[in-house]
Order: C-alpha cells, then structure tokens, then sequence
C-alpha cells in the first residue's frame, strides 16, 4: 500500500526535548492513524512540519511522494486541516467562511457533501460565527476540513469541545470519509476514541517515537488488574512466579492486586490451584497499555 | 498573489475604508472651505505666530492657495487620517492573523506566504490611493469651486496627492515588515504611530533648528514637499524615488522575513 505521510529523521527542536527529534514515521493511505503523546510531546509540532508552518532542522516529511517543504502547495492542496485550537474570524458567517476557503483554494466544494456533513453536524452554516458556541466552532473546523473531500486529513484532536453525541457523528462522518478512500493522520488525547477509531497508532514522547503498533497489538499489551483475596496463606513469591507477565502491585494480608500482561490459560490454571476466596478481573483499556508504554520506554 | 486574500483584504476593511475616505474627504472640503477668510486674516495670524513656526511659512506662504493646500496637505488631522489605514492594515495582516489565530486556515490551504504577503500589499496600497485619492479629490473640487485652484492647477493636486501616497504606502509598508515579524498587531500599530511622529517632528524640527538639517534625510517626511507640485514648480525626483524605493525595499525585507519565519500556528 502506497503511503500518505513518510518522515525520515525529521527533526525540529526548540530545546532538548521539546519538538520531535529524528522522527521516522510512515503513515499507510487508506488508514486511520492516531497519534498519540502527553501534552508537549512533539505532536502539534510534527504536524506544523507537515503543513510548511515550521522548517525541518533535519530530516524530510513528503504527503503523497511530495516534499512538504519544497512542494509546499502541491501537498497542501491533498490536506484537509484542523487545528488543535480552533479560532474563526468572528466576522463572518459560516458559509461565508466556507466560500472563503474555496475560493483561496480555487476549487469549489462538492455542495451535497457539504450539507451532507453540515446536516449530520446540526450546523446553521447561516449562523454568524461571532455568535457560535465553542462546540459549534469545532463542528465549523471540522465542516472546513472534510468538505474540499481532501485525500488526506490532518486533525489536531478533533472532537475537542463536542458533546459525546456530536463525538459519534464525527466518528461516522469519519468512517464514511475513510470508506471513501481518504487517509486520516489525527492526534488525540482520548484513546478510547484513538481505540476505536483507529488501525495504527504512533506513540510520542519527548518528541521521540516510541512505537508505532496496529491497534490490535497494542491491544494484546494491554495492562489488565487482578484482584485476589486467599482464603488461606499462600507464599505469594512462588505464587505470581507461576504467572507469566504478571507484576505484584500491592499485599494486604491475603488480599493481592496484580498487574497483568498475558498468559490467560496459565492464570486461570494457576487460579484453579489456589486458595481463593474472592476475584475480579478488572477490564483492560488502552489507556492502560499507553501509560505502561510510558512507564517503560527508556 | 493570492486573489481571495486580496478581495478579503479589502472587502472586510470596506466600512473602515470608506469612514476614512468620506473623513479626509470631510477634512479637505472643510479646509478648502476656510480658506478665504483665512486668507484674508493670513496677515494677523502670521503676526499672531510665534518666530519659530513663522520659519515654516517662509517656503510655504499660507495666503496663497499652493501654501495654504501644502499647509493643509501636512495637517496633523489629515496625516493621521491617511495614515490610520497603511498602519492598521499592516498590522491586522500577519502579526493581527497570528494573534487571532486566524492564519493557519489559509496557510493550510495551496496558498503560499508569497502570496499571501503580496495580496496584503497591494491591499495596503490600493486602500491608501482610494483614502488619499477622496482626500485630494475634496481639496481640487473644493478649491475649484471657490476659484482658489493653486498655481499648479489640478495636475498639481495631483502629483502633490500622489507624492502624499507615496509617503503613506512607504509607512505602510515598514509597518508590514514588522507584522512579518511580530505576533501582536499591538506592536505594529505602536510602532507605526511612534515612527511617522518621530519622522514628522525631525522633519518640523529640521525647518526651525539648523543643526537638525544634519540628519533630516532620515525622515521619510522631509521627502514630502507639496508645495514644489502646488505651486507649478519641478517636482523633486527625491520626493517620489526615496518613499518608491523605501517601499520596495521594506516590502522585500518584509516578505522574506514571513517566508523564512518559523510560524507556530
């Protein structure tokens, strides 16, 4: 599969950890890509690389075969964008603003699509933005974004300010963009949205790439707690060596809790042997595998 | 030259332009207007004044119609009223955008800062000619409707308005290479007040105080001599070229400076 993003080495610091360093990154066309990291990780400025906002001290990042930086306009007339902190011109109306874009871009938007996305948004594209709610800016951030029918979506955590109703619209919309043949490169803070969303994640930290994992494998990392109570002693040493991947994380008299990584059959043998009084086995979330990704990245 | 940035430029300004047109326009016609009785009181008042502005009349006589004009043409009011819109246009561009946040939407777009820069250029440029073009227009109807055209007829109006013009799109232009640098428009609109006045009192201070003629070429106003086009005289190619080649050279320091800067938008 042809790829929408490649970076190599791509490097922008501002000071030592703060920016991407050497980042080398290749997103697939046809995916949905999460980017994920904590606040000042280098996301934000990854994607200012990609739209020619900042320069590259080293390295390269090409949209569709194209440099970013040398073929600027050529890749920007592929992207659809949105901003992490969306800020309309107030003076304007929303579809004023829309005929404003399409005109800068000297290609009309296809107008079924854009009611299409308007509609399932509930957006008065009438509306003057002055008057808009900070949900209903990010609907018009997203509206701008998806109606040129751009082939690839740059979203700097899209369903900020929406109310979860409107979250389950975006994530439809998105789906049906993606259907369409369209490639989605979006950073988030929510990974249940990036855990649904998603078939690939890339995970930064201190502008470093940790990982870049299908969903599915970084499902299979998960993180999940056990919780035991003995009905009797038990030598709790020899009792979690007998579980694979499974780390003590606190005792109190005969009650455990265990962190969890894999070996489901061998747990369960190994709980049949036991002693127990009580258990319970909380749900893993990927919020869980992320956070144990930053605890153990070096 | 992106042309929707260019229309936006001017379409979203269009009540300020206008305000300002019809102000200048307001402010000429009315000084026009005055200027029979003050002719016929030119004598008193200039006895009324003291020495040292009476040194500013001496190449400019205001009881002429070419002094009077050139008098009126350097009046504070109709300076800041001509020099509102390079400044706030040139701020509200680039370092405005930024601090509205407003940029990155069509930075994100096929449009390239080139484009962008220069679109908001000739916006600057364009605005002024039509804000300077209402006030000079008041001053040749009203001067002719009174019978009081200067020496240099309406060609002098003319090239007295585009000298004026000049000077302002010259500002103008300084003031973008600012807002290429900046990220407040705050700054830009400190700067451009701060730097005409400075330029305006050097080159009063320069007609008043000899040792001030030293560094007089400094000012971008000591360029601007009405009078010589009023009057019917030669205009002095300085009066043209310097403010020319201060535009182009601000406007080129100023767009490579938005090309090359790092824009974390």
């Amino acid at each position: 599969m042809a790829a929408a993003i490649v970076t190599r080495h791509l490097t922008k610091l501002y000071a030592p950890g703060k920016g991407v360093e050497g980042l080398d990154l290749t997103v697939p066309e046809g995916s949905l890509f999460g980017f994920l990291g904590p606040n000042g990780a280098g996301k934000t400025t990854t994607i200012r690389l990609l739209l020619d906002f900042l320069r590259p001290q080293h390295g390269s990042c090409q949209i569709f075969g194209r440099d970013c930086q040398q073929e600027a306009l050529a890749t920007r007339q592929q992207i659809g964008f949105l901003p992490g902190e969306v800020r309309l011109p107030e003076s304007m109306r929303v579809d004023e603003f829309l005929r404003y874009l399409e005109q800068v871009r000297k290609r009309p938007f296809d107008p079924t699509w854009e009611r299409t996305i308007a509609e399932a948004l509930e957006l008065d594209t009438r509306a003057c933005i002055r008057t808009l709610s900070k949900g209903n800016k990010q609907k018009v951030g997203l509206l701008q974004a998806l109606a040129p029918r751009p082939r690839l979506l740059v979203l700097d955590e899209p369903t900020e300010g929406l109310d979860p109703l409107v979250q389950q619209v975006f994530y439809a919309l998105l789906q049906s963009y993606r259907e369409g043949g369209g490639t989605v490169f979006m950073s988030s803070h929510i990974l249940s949205e990036v855990e649904r969303l998603c078939d690939r994640v890339a995970i930064l930290r201190d502008g470093r790439l940790v990982t870049t994992e299908q969903i599915e494998v970084l499902r299979r990392r998960k993180v999940r707690h056990l919780e035991l109570e003995f009905a009797a002693d038990v030598d709790l040493a020899q009792f979690v060596a007998q579980l694979p991947g499974a780390t003590l994380m606190s005792a109190h008299g005969r009650s455990v809790r265990l962190a969890v990584t894999d070996g489901g059959e061998a747990i369960v043998r190994a709980l049949a042997s036991a002693p127990i009084a009580d258990f319970s086995f909380a749900p893993a979330s990927l919020e869980e595998a992320f956070l144990d990704f930053y605890r153990s990245a070096p | 030259m992106s042309l929707a940035v260019f229309r936006r430029s001017l379409f979203e300004a269009r009540w300020i332009l206008g305000g300002l047109g019809l102000a200048l326009a307001g402010f000429s016609a009315l000084l026009t207007a005055i200027f029979p009785s003050f002719r016929a009181q030119a004598a008193l008042v200039e006895r009324l004044l003291p020495s040292f502005v009476r040194m500013l009349l001496t190449a400019a006589p205001i009881d002429r119609p070419e002094g009077f004009l050139s008098w009126a043409f350097q009046h504070p009011v109709w300076l800041a009223l001509a020099l509102a819109w390079p400044i706030a246009a040139a701020g509200s561009a680039i370092a405005g955008e930024i601090e509205r946040g407003t940029l990155a939407w069509v930075l994100a777009t096929p449009v390239s800062r080139t484009g962008y820069f220069s679109a908001r250029a000739l916006a600057i440029v364009l605005g002024e000619a039509l804000v300077v073009g209402a006030g000079a227009a008041a001053f040749g109807i009203g001067s002719w409707r009174l019978g009081d055209l200067p020496a240099g007829g309406g060609r002098g109006i003319l090239l007295a308005a585009v000298e004026a013009w000049l000077l302002f799109v010259a500002i103008g232009s300084i003031c973008l290479a600012v807002s290429a640098l900046t990220r407040e428009a705050g700054r830009v609109y400190a700067f451009g007040i701060g730097f005409s006045a400075a330029s305006q009192i050097l080159s009063l201070l320069a007609q008043m105080w000899a040792p001030a003629r030293a560094i007089v070429g400094i000012s971008l106003f000591a360029y601007f001599r009405p009078f010589d086009a009023l009057a019917g005289h030669a205009v002095r190619a300085t009066s043209f070229c310097v403010p020319l080649g201060v535009s182009v050279v601000a406007l080129l320091a100023g767009w490579q400076a938005f090309k090359r800067r790092a824009l974390a938008i």
